[in-house]
């Protein structure tokens, strides 16, 4: 027991003879040490934190946005992702991606709105024999995106999004940094007001 | 076995009678119908009315996808430049009711209550010579449904006979 001890012993003595003289010696390896190892810490997190040379930038955009009617291949309340391109608006999900161009875009509203929670509410109507039903009285509020458009023809069109309140503001500050001007009517809302063209065709006109 | 052949033949040729009947019937309803291509145009609101521009946006879309089903019809949108050398029926519609129901209220009370309706008028011409083919009042409604149904079910409704409308008149 003892011969093991100081084995040991003799053992740490000859890696610290190795590494440093004496005690002020040791105290400035440790020292020294301490500082590279930071340094090298830093190096190693700073290169995997550098977007430029690990990850590629993420587009910002909004997540699980509901998708009330326009994106072709999509269905009514259907979830979708939007992202915030260099040149447009991309609606995606795991089989579509829609592309609309900003320079396309003509009038973006943005309203208030509710949704109403039909699948918690027939989940608790299941569960409590029918009592849950009453859930369907709890409103969501939401913010609903009306997009107008037109497509590389000149013909109008338009997508509804639900999505959270605050993923409306969201929407909103990141539309207006692509200079896409995003309006917040109070009740009737301009295209209700504009007057429908009856006769909009190139040969009616003529 | 000639009872076999026999029966076989006589379903073969009630199978090919049937074929060519259904063949027939499909380009009497494309090959007689004056209007190859439709213009949808965004439907108005009457002046007054507290209409959702989601909601008016929303038909335009129905109506746009419902008419695209229907066989030998090509959709156009408003705005989009007309094929010169054919002959094309311009539908446009004002929004002249709207009730905005209670989804609660039809699931829990039903019978009618916080029922959702939008009426419209449309009008169908020619863009050529601007003759009326088709004036109608319509409307779309949602009474019941999965969970009392949802409001915006009462856009589709209108589309959908809307669309009706414009394929008998076409037939």
């Amino acid at each position: 027991m003892q011969a093991g001890l100081a084995a040991s012993h003799s053992r740490w003595d000859s890696v610290r003879r190795l590494f440093c003289l004496d005690r002020r010696s040791e105290f400035s390896f440790r020292v020294k040490a301490a500082k590279s190892l930071a340094i090298a810490t830093l190096l190693v997190i700073s290169s995997f934190s550098n977007p430029g040379y690990c990850v590629e930038p993420a587009q910002p955009g909004l997540q699980k946005l509901f998708h009330l009617v326009g994106v072709p291949g999509l269905r009514r309340d259907q979830r979708v992702n939007l992202a915030f391109d260099a040149d447009g608006l991309s609606f995606q999900t795991s089989k579509v991606q829609y592309q609309v161009p900003y320079a396309r875009i003509r009038q973006v509203l943005l309203l208030n709105s509710d949704r109403r929670y039909e699948g918690r509410t027939y989940a608790a109507a299941l569960a409590t024999y029918g009592v849950g039903a009453l859930l369907i009285l709890k409103k969501h509020h939401v913010d609903t995106v009306v997009l107008d458009y037109v497509n590389e023809r000149g013909g109008k069109m338009g997508i509804v999004l639900q999505m959270e309140t605050s993923q409306g503001e969201v929407f909103k500050n990141l539309m207006e940094s692509r200079n896409v001007s995003v309006e917040e009517p109070e009740a009737a809302s301009d295209i209700s007001k504009q007057p429908t063209t009856t006769n909009t065709s190139d040969r009616s006109k003529q | 076995m000639k009872s076999k052949f026999l029966s076989i033949a006589v379903f073969a040729s009630a199978f090919a009678l049937a074929a060519s009947a259904t063949a027939q019937q499909n380009s009497s309803t494309t090959g007689g119908n004056k209007y190859q291509y439709v213009q949808v145009n965004r439907f108005a609101v009457e002046p007054g009315l507290d209409f959702p521009p989601d909601y008016q946006l929303t038909i335009d879309e129905d109506l746009n996808k419902v008419l695209w089903k229907i066989k030998g019809i090509k959709v156009l949108r408003e705005g989009e430049p007309l094929p010169q050398s054919e002959p094309v029926l311009v539908v446009t519609g004002t929004i002249t009711k709207f009730k905005k129901g209670n989804q609660a209220a039809r699931y829990l009370v039903g019978f009618g209550a916080g029922a959702t309706v939008i009426g419209a008028h449309i009008k169908c011409f020619d863009a050529a010579t601007k003759e009326v083919v088709l004036e109608r009042d319509v409307d779309g409604k949602v009474i019941m449904g999965m969970m009392g149904g949802k409001s915006e079910g009462a856009n589709n409704g209108l589309a959908k006979e809307v669309a009706k409308d414009i394929k008998e008149k076409l037939r």
